[in-house]
């Protein structure tokens, strides 16, 4: 496209414009932004000196939020499944003890229909219980 | 050839869009809860008539009446519905700790307590289905043969956490 066409707008501004004006506007600026910078960071180091310290990491109490619920979801069901797959002492003395899941559930199915029945007997009800109503 | 297809092509589209089936959307019955003059007492919920049960509610019932023989299959069956539906609250090893307890839900009560050591299967079915305390009814959730499953397996957990060395011998060689 020739020049003459273009007319004005083959320049994007005038020649005429004053340079000097531009620069004092924004030296201007950045001279206030530095100002105010500074301004701020005397205010700041006078009035809260604590403001450029880190804040501690405050833990709160128990159930707190969860960072990975996942983690520790999985963390969680490997302590609980960790429980039915050791043998362990329950009660020394009686000679109780724990026993993992798999070889619990062989026992129950060898007993066929008795593995509905409870474990152990109801506990007695108190010697006064009996007789109380007329 | 254009021309002619043109006309072809118009019909086979106003047949197309013809073929709408909006049966579903547009249903010739009464809304629920809403008002029908064709009954006497004018409500749209129908009681089943005399004699009449719902298709599986015989198979449910006899579930329900007549535990199930216990083989493996039936406790494999319980030890996932248990972990699926029970783990949540009452841990997988039936402590009464599972992780909605940790987040601050009322703890169940432990499987390994005296109480539910004597509780009978009856008792532990009958919660599973009406629920108790906190714990809601699973009879939605859990087919009564499920249910009984479930009852089975946490036999086998009480058995597992709380094992007499009398019961097993060779027991003692393996402890720590």
């Amino acid at each position: 496209m020739p020049n003459e066409e273009m007319g004005s707008r083959a320049f994007p501004q005038p020649a005429g414009i004053h340079n000097r004006a531009v620069l004092l506007v924004v030296g201007g600026f950045l001279l206030f932004v530095g100002a105010a910078i500074a301004g701020m960071l005397l205010f700041l180091n006078t009035q809260a000196p604590r403001a450029f310290t880190p804040r501690a990491e405050r833990r709160f109490p128990s159930p707190e939020l969860q960072t990975s619920p996942e983690a520790d979801l999985t963390r969680f069901e490997a302590a609980q499944r960790a429980r039915l797959t050791a043998y362990a002492w329950v009660d020394r003395d009686h000679n109780i003890a724990s026993i993992p899941i798999d070889e619990a559930m062989q026992l129950v199915v060898g007993r066929g229909y008795q593995a509905y029945d409870a474990p152990q007997p109801a506990p007695a009800p108190p010697s006064g219980a009996s007789g109380g109503n007329p | 050839m254009t021309a002619r297809a043109l006309p072809l092509l118009l019909l086979l589209s106003w047949a197309l869009a013809g073929c709408g089936d909006h049966s579903m959307s547009q249903q010739n019955r009464y809304g629920t809860f809403s008002k029908a003059g064709l009954f006497k007492d004018g409500s749209e919920a129908r009681a089943l008539p005399q004699g009449v049960v719902a298709q599986g509610d015989l198979d449910r019932l006899q579930q329900i009446s007549k535990p199930p023989a216990v083989d493996m299959a039936l406790l494999s069956r319980g030890r996932e519905r248990y972990d699926i539906y029970c783990s949540p609250c009452h841990g997988f090893s039936g402590q009464g700790d599972g992780m909605i307890v940790q987040r601050g839900f009322p703890a169940p009560p432990s499987y390994h307590s005296a109480r539910l050591r004597s509780a009978d299967a009856q008792h532990f079915f009958d919660v599973i289905t009406h629920g108790y305390g906190a714990m809601y009814s699973y009879a939605a959730r859990v087919e009564p043969r499920d249910r009984w499953a479930i009852v089975t397996y946490i036999r086998a957990l009480q058995q597992s956490q709380r094992t007499d060395m009398a019961d097993v011998p060779e027991l003692r060689s393996k402890l720590p």
